[in-house]
């Protein structure tokens, strides 16, 4: 009787692992996706505000020998309206 | 003569057990008959069983097989939903002081090119961060000038007669 119930048994639970193991695998490349796509923004901001700082640095660097550049830059100099604020720390590489 | 005699002259002789012809006979018959159906029976038995073993054990083997996907499968899941929400956060922080420097951005990238507009020696500067920040500069890229030492030297005309 015992033996005839474990095969039964087995199948069922390796169709509920199965189940289980879908549904992780769907959740997790969801989570995935959604990583990357924040990873993408990271990025993107990163690499925008490093341009940016270049072209501060260059336009500096432009100034010292033309004056005439001065005014342009310290408008946007002045305290709180800098175009490039510190750069954010980005977030570490999903562990794959 | 008969037309089932002539056909039976040439049919092939029937192969298979002869009938018996006695009664003793056919009961010797009958009885080896249900020994080896019997013995037929038992192996049959014996092969479902091998069988039916066989399958618990690859049932057995696959529930082990899905577990051990099932513990790696949600060991990644939790780690990435870990990180997802660590970094969740801090990217909307970024991303909310980001889209306030923007403007700031695009005003001071409109202020270059409007210097650059009657200071074209500043132009080559603003070019070559063009491709990096193109979405903050308007209007198309404005060719560089060109400094009169890069200037390629005149071809000198081709000598006559040759």
């Amino acid at each position: 009787m015992l033996g005839k119930l474990v095969g039964p048994l087995v199948l069922g639970v390796l169709i509920a692992s199965a189940a289980l193991n879908l549904w992780a695998s769907v959740r997790f490349f969801f989570s995935l996706r959604e990583l990357y796509k924040l990873q993408a923004w990271v990025q993107y901001i990163n690499s925008t505000q490093t341009a940016a700082r270049s072209l501060v640095s260059d336009s500096v660097e432009y100034a010292r020998q033309h004056p005439s550049l001065d005014p342009v830059l310290q408008r946007f100099m002045k305290a709180g309206t800098n175009p490039v604020p510190p750069q954010a720390a980005a977030p570490s590489n999903p562990g794959r | 003569m008969s037309s089932s005699e002539s056909q039976g002259e040439l049919l092939p002789p029937k192969s298979g057990p002869v009938p018996p012809s006695s009664l003793e006979e056919t009961r010797a018959f009958f009885a080896h008959e249900a020994l080896r159906s019997a013995e037929e029976i038992g192996w049959l038995k014996r092969q479902v069983q091998v069988q039916r073993t066989l399958l618990v054990g690859t049932l057995l083997a696959g529930l082990i097989l899905s577990g051990s996907l099932n513990i790696l499968t949600l060991k990644q899941m939790r780690m990435v939903r870990d990180q997802l929400n660590e970094t969740r956060p801090r990217v909307n922080q970024m991303y909310g002081e980001f889209r306030k420097s923007e403007p700031i951005i695009r005003e001071f990238v409109a202020s270059l090119q409007a210097y650059a507009a009657s200071n074209r020696d500043f132009q080559p500067i603003l070019e070559k961060h063009r491709p990096f920040l193109q979405q903050y500069y308007t209007g198309p890229a404005v060719p560089a000038p060109v400094p009169p030492m890069i200037q390629p030297p005149v071809q000198p005309s081709k000598p006559a007669g040759r």
